[in-house]
């Protein structure tokens, strides 16, 4: 089967998969909220990331997309696989990794002081091994919510699967804010965070990202979209990013 | 100078937030443990209720505040929203006890 096939089975499976699931709607596209869905509940989100940078005279773009099963274990913990991460890049469609993810809430954002989950994550490509936890915090105040994270990735990587020359750290940390205008309408901004460590030992340069989201719901689905600008003169990273999540329930 | 306003913006919303939440899932009162009683609920089936409205709807939307509907109303808004949430039947019977009781005692 050709890569196109394969994505296009992924793609128009997860949509059937729709059709049986239930979502918590999410309010962030860069930001995890610290609430996970209820015991026995199953999700479905797709996500698509467009990516662009300065490339000499010209820009070089990227989409990104991934295609993400989540089922809640319990009412406190949430387990998530990507079926496929995937890119578009130079007019080539390229499989990145499939991963796991385990998200555990401690508190409520509501009836806590603070709600907070930790997050772990687990991701395997043909090239490369990544290993990701997070804590996640989360407020809210009526109509408001505001959410933190902050975590450490390590990836290896390698020209070929099992074989990782290279590794590699990250500390990351995000801020979301948002705001609900009406039931079915909410608008808020998003800040990233991103230092590298090359060999776990000199820090890369910071990146920082900001910009505006909004998410839309309706009875059965909803699309939360957020632009992110950079805020750093990094160029060998994306200086602006558009991501989007859809996700349905029946 | 700046500063002080930023924090009092700050302080407003805190408290803001704060009002908004306690009229959307007010704290279980004496006195709507006893009016739950009157039905044959109990305190631990209020504190259930209460957590699952808390965890459960505000997933997708802010609270509304217990006074702007009647029980009747709120138990019809809990039935209709059970499916988009995921509540099972227990568990849509102890968020509309919870509300009933924070209703019938404002």
């Amino acid at each position: 089967m050709k890569l196109h096939q394969t994505v296009c089975a992924i793609v128009l499976g997860s949509h059937l998969i729709c059709e049986v699931a239930t979502a918590g709607d999410r309010r962030f596209s860069y930001v995890y909220e610290s609430t996970t869905a209820a015991k026995g509940e199953v999700e479905v989100e797709n996500w698509a990331t467009w990516k662009t940078r300065r490339d000499g005279s010209g820009r070089a773009n990227e989409f990104d997309f991934r295609h993400e099963l989540e089922y809640g274990v319990t009412d406190r913990l949430q387990a998530a696989i990507y079926v496929a991460d995937w890119k578009v890049s130079d007019g080539q469609a390229v499989y990145k990794d499939t991963a796991a993810e385990l998200i555990y809430n401690m508190t409520n954002p509501v009836t806590d002081l603070v709600g907070s989950a930790i997050y772990g994550e687990v991701k395997l490509g043909d090239q490369q091994f990544k290993l990701e936890g997070k804590i996640l915090l989360q407020k809210n105040f009526g109509p408001i919510v505001m959410a933190y994270n902050a975590g450490i990735e390590a990836e290896w990587e390698g020209e070929r699967f099992g074989d990782y020359e290279e590794r590699s750290g990250e500390f990351m940390q995000s801020f979301g804010v948002s705001y609900q205008v009406s039931p079915h309408f909410l608008l808020g901004g998003e800040f990233l965070h991103e230092v590298g460590f090359d060999e776990w030992q000199e820090a890369g340069d910071p990146v920082i990202y900001a910009g505006p989201n909004a998410s839309f719901r309706f009875d059965r689905f909803f699309v939360t979209t957020t632009a992110m600008v950079q805020a750093t003169g990094v160029t060998d990273e994306p200086d602006f990013q558009l991501r989007t999540i859809f996700g349905m329930h029946f | 100078m700046h500063k002080a306003k930023l924090t009092w913006a700050g302080l407003v919303l805190f408290i803001a937030g704060c009002a908004s939440f306690q009229a959307g899932a007010p704290a279980i009162t004496p006195a709507m443990v006893k009016v739950a009683q009157t039905s044959g609920d109990s305190l631990e089936k209020l504190e259930r209720g209460r957590r699952l409205l808390a965890m459960r709807c505000t997933t997708c939307h802010a609270l509304e505040p217990v006074g702007n509907y009647t029980v009747q109303e709120w138990s019809d808004i809990v039935e209709d929203m059970a499916d988009r949430s995921g509540l099972k039947n227990d568990e849509q019977q102890e968020i509309q006890a919870y509300l009933a009781a924070a209703r019938k005692t404002l």
